[in-house]
């Protein structure tokens, strides 16, 4: 977890525990094909309550699962409704509870994150028309659930993933695994048809994830809510980055920009933010130039004047902290982009190196390419 | 149909004390006096609190019904349905039959409490609550938003009205403060938290991970260098000599020695060091941290008498007697023959009933400051109803929920107040209480307002006119802080009692009875005076006070002092104990 400090030393109970998992999870593991299927969902159980990293063990999980889902289908084919049978829906229930509990044990388990999601994938459809059998993960097995997930239960299965995400990222709202499947869990949102507004699309095999247009914007006040109660979030700056690709008609640069600016002066030192704003100043960029196409004249210098405003902005902050070195940089590439390559040179060549003399090297060799660049 | 309920009160022969042996006798049922009293029972000491009235809290008894102190000024003056020794001195508002049906149909389901306190959650008081076994029987709630207003003149356009983030998070969302402020601010709580004692490289959340030692050896040597008696403005003055502009830099600084650093109850005439200043800054952002609010305090659901009854209910569990509607009329030391049993001197108390008790070890009783005329605290208080929470700014401005509790801190300079330019400048703490507070009906919320007016030495006026005149002033400081907080109520407003009209449906100035400023604590050895200072939402040093009073009572037994230290929450409870 982010913040807290990790002890090195390791006590010697805390090694007898490691010994005592790790005798039992190697005796599961080298019985996980000759046990029985409920004994070995039954044993690896609290195996991996206690420590979820036993890859094995999951994908065993995995397999004795998709047994039994045949067998109940083959003995309920009879009276196969269009809705999954009781009896199998708590079945998938308890298994969501295992990978819950394994959660809360170690939100960082790549195994657990991975196991909830083909859960995830295996009851849900990926789209209403979806043709495709495969389950991925399970290689050759061709089995697809022949019923149709009624709408309501899928909503309340994803509504369930997305406020597990959220407790998870609230106790830690860096941790990329818990953010990777809240955007996983919007795209299947998306793909499932439960937005009414989304359009085409669905989600490639183990591809990157297409997120629509709703699921942009829930994305984006997801990223607000966390960023508002900490604005230094790297994750969280590129998970905007990545929902204002997907829904960017509705958002306000300009409001961005500002909110940006109040975290600058706040915290000049912190990098995340200095990131996202050099990012949304290029996207910008590019969508003033997109606009100026179709604009007339007097917008073409539109961009000239909003860096300058940006430059008035950073001057007044390196006044107030003249070695804020990421305000430094800010304004050298604002001044590059202006076309003011000798100033901008002489910032990365001179002020830089004294404010940071660590990274000497890569301030001279940015000076060299300015250079460069004005000469060509 | 109504039905009475007749209680049977135990006969005054079956519940008498006289002849009665006990080890301490406390008079009084003030805070001070109940955790004392829990303090002793918990460490084996047969106590004894005597109450005059008929309720528990002494200065802050109550229950009060709102449709009392809101009533007709007629039938308040006679004061007979007040419990305890308030004093309605003014009374109001024109829209009170709608509401005063109301609260007398709700009357059973809440309570009023004449002095409400907010607490810093990271604070002694707190750790006292914990350590002694009073917070289990108590509910705390955090109050949602703290707003600061400096009043320099008597035009709502000059004050300036902040809503105070207490996290980094809020300065940068924050709108009442520039960008250039916003930087200001880090800066100076950055400093100062990084001074403070507490501040260690080792907590990854500290800002004093981010500094160089050598930055920090600078720091500390040229603070000191300015000498131990330089107050925390002067010492911010110099380390921030180049700041662009004086205006924003003023405000700055006003915030954090008002706010951050608690200096708004210190006088002008004996400011608190800088020292002291950052071990004030450090505990409010400690607060802030502790439970991961909006601001750092805590308020008490129920009212704050819960406190007391919290306190009450220990001494009880372990064996105390509280006995309520008995006054001491003397108590005098007594030899060793006079006693019931052979163990020597103790003293012997009589009480308004006749009763004598007879005291082993020690008498506990409040002192009043009787001096009236020089430095003489003048404290007026204000309740008022309202149906919409006082808020600054538009609701969908801020993110926080409607339904808070919030604290306002005025501060009054020189001039603001023209109405009486005898009182020096004035500190208006208002608090707002919603009504999940358990406080007040539901649907409404309860505001307080509290001003103690210092009276200068040469105004010797009676004390009718001089209550009059500081009323006056109340009122107007009362409604200016309303017209900056709700501009939308008081826009056609002038006079200051219209202003309160449209803000309030119901409202009420009392004067309630000053707090003991002081115990005499007499013991077998002699006895001594300990001072108890009471400060709005200063708590902290109330748990020293006490603890004086409990080693003069305890003396010089190790064990009692270990067991001192778990009371009031210094170190953790032995393993295995209750």
């Amino acid at each position: 977890m982010h913040g807290v400090r990790r002890t090195w030393n390791q006590t010697i109970e805390q090694a007898q525990r490691y010994e005592q998992w790790s005798a039992e999870a190697r005796q599961v593991l080298q019985q996980r094909y000759a046990l029985s299927r409920e004994c070995f969902l039954k044993r690896s159980e609290p195996v991996l309550l206690r420590n979820p990293e036993e890859y094995s063990l999951w994908n065993r999980r995995k397999a004795c699962l998709v047994e039994r889902y045949r067998l109940e289908l083959a003995t309920a084919s009879e009276n196969a409704g269009l809705s999954p049978p009781p009896a199998l829906r708590e079945q998938v229930e308890a298994e969501f509870r295992v990978t819950e509990a394994a959660l809360r044990q170690n939100p960082k388990s790549y195994a657990t994150w991975a196991h909830r999601l083909w859960l995830l994938r295996a009851v849900l459809p990926l789209s209403p028309d979806s043709t495709s059998t495969a389950v991925p993960g399970l290689g050759n097995c061709q089995w697809r659930p022949p019923w149709i997930v009624p709408l309501d239960l899928a909503q309340v299965y994803l509504a369930r993933e997305e406020a597990l995400c959220k407790q998870l990222l609230a106790l830690d709202d860096r941790n990329f695994l818990g953010w990777r499947h809240l955007v996983e869990v919007l795209t299947l949102t998306k793909g499932i048809g439960l937005d009414l507004s989304s359009s085409s699309s669905s989600c490639g095999e183990g591809g990157a994830p297409v997120a629509g247009a709703a699921a942009g914007k829930r994305l984006l006040h997801i990223t607000r809510t966390v960023l508002d109660q900490n604005s230094c979030n790297y994750t969280a700056y590129h998970y905007r980055s990545i929902a204002v690709k997907e829904a960017p008609q509705d958002f306000d640069w300009l409001e961005e920009l500002d909110a940006l600016h109040q975290v600058m002066y706040t915290e000049p030192n912190d990098q995340s933010v200095w990131f996202y704003y050099h990012w949304c100043m290029e996207q910008l960029q590019q969508h003033r130039q997109l606009d100026q196409a179709s604009h007339t004249q007097n917008q073409a210098h539109d961009h000239r004047h909003y860096l300058e405003k940006e430059l008035d902005l950073l001057d007044a902050l390196l006044e107030l902290e003249p070695t804020a070195r990421w305000a430094l940089e800010a304004k050298a590439r604002h001044l590059m982009n202006l076309g003011q390559h000798k100033e901008a040179a002489r910032i990365l060549g001179e002020e830089l190196p004294m404010v940071d003399p660590l990274r000497k090297g890569m301030y001279e060799e940015l000076a060299d390419a300015c250079m460069r660049n004005s000469l060509a | 149909m109504t039905t009475e309920i007749v209680k049977k009160q135990p006969s005054r022969e079956e519940a008498s004390l006289d002849g009665e042996g006990v080890d301490v006798v406390i008079n009084g049922s003030d805070l001070p006096q109940v955790i004392c009293a829990a303090s002793l029972a918990g460490l084996g000491y047969k106590v004894l609190l005597l109450e005059p009235s008929e309720t528990y809290g002494g200065c802050t008894s109550g229950p009060l019904s709102a449709a009392l102190l809101f009533g007709d000024l007629d039938s308040a003056t006679d004061n007979k349905h007040l419990k305890g020794p308030v004093r309605v001195v003014a009374n109001g508002g024109n829209r009170l039959t709608e509401l005063r049906s109301q609260a007398l149909a709700n009357a059973s389901a809440f309570v009023l409490e004449l002095q409400p306190r907010f607490y810093f959650a990271a604070d002694a008081f707190l750790d006292l609550l914990v350590g002694s076994g009073a917070a289990s029987y108590l509910f705390f709630q955090p109050v949602d938003s703290l707003f600061w207003l400096q009043a320099s003149s008597n035009t709502v356009a000059d004050t300036v009205v902040i809503d105070v983030p207490c996290t980094k998070a809020a300065i940068a969302r924050s709108h009442d403060l520039g960008l250039t402020e916003k930087r200001l601010l880090m800066r100076c709580l950055r400093s100062c938290f990084v001074l403070s004692s507490a501040a260690t490289e080792y907590d990854p959340h500290s800002p004093a991970m981010d500094i160089t030692d050598e930055e920090r050896r600078e720091m500390n040597r040229r603070w000191s260098a300015a000498g131990d008696s330089a107050t925390l403005l002067q010492q911010l003055e110099e380390a921030f000599a180049s700041a662009p502009s004086d205006q924003q830099w003023k405000r700055v600084a006003a915030l954090v020695h008002d706010i951050y650093a608690w200096g708004i109850e210190d006088m002008p005439t004996a400011p608190a060091t800088w020292r002291c200043s950052i071990d004030r800054l450090e505990r409010f952002i400690q607060s802030v941290m502790r439970f991961h609010a909006a601001t750092p305090f805590l308020c008490c659901k129920y009212g704050s008498n819960e406190i007391i009854q919290a306190f009450a209910r220990r001494c009880a569990v372990k064996g105390g007697i509280l006995a309520m509607d008995r006054s001491i009329m003397a108590s005098a030391a007594c030899d060793a023959e006079q006693g019931p049993d052979e163990n020597g001197a103790g003293f012997v108390v009589e009480t308004n009933h006749g009763e004598r008790i007879f005291c082993r070890i020690g008498v506990i009783s409040p002192q009043h400051d009787s001096n009236i005329h020089v430095d003489a605290k003048l404290v007026l208080r204000f309740a008022g109803l309202t149906s919409e929470a006082l808020r600054l700014g538009e609701p969908g401005r801020t993110n926080r929920a409607a339904t808070g509790h919030a604290f306002f801190i005025a501060r009054f300079n020189e001039g603001a107040l023209a109405a009486a330019s005898s009182y020096s400048s004035a500190t208006l703490y208002i608090w707002q209480i919603s009504s999940a507070a358990g406080i007040c009906m539901p649907g409404y919320y309860v505001v307080y307002a509290e001003c103690d007016l210092q009276r200068l030495p040469r105004q010797q006026v009676a004390n009718t006119e001089s209550t009059a005149s500081a009323l006056h002033t109340f009122r107007g400081m009362v409604a200016h802080v309303l017209r900056c907080i709700a501009p939308a109520a008081c826009e056609a407003c002038d006079d200051d009692v219209a202003v309160l009209e449209s803000v309030f449906a119901a409202y009420a100035f009392y004067e309630a009875p000053a707090p003991p400023s002081g115990f005499s604590v007499q013991t077998r050895d002699g006895s001594a005076n300990v001072s108890v200072p009471y400060s709005y939402a200063r708590m902290d040093r109330i748990p020293h006070a006490i603890r004086q009073i409990l080693e003069h009572i305890v003396g010089d037994d190790q064990r009692a002092a270990s067991s001192l230290d778990v009371f009031f929450g210094i170190s953790p409870p032995p393993e295995g104990s209750s």
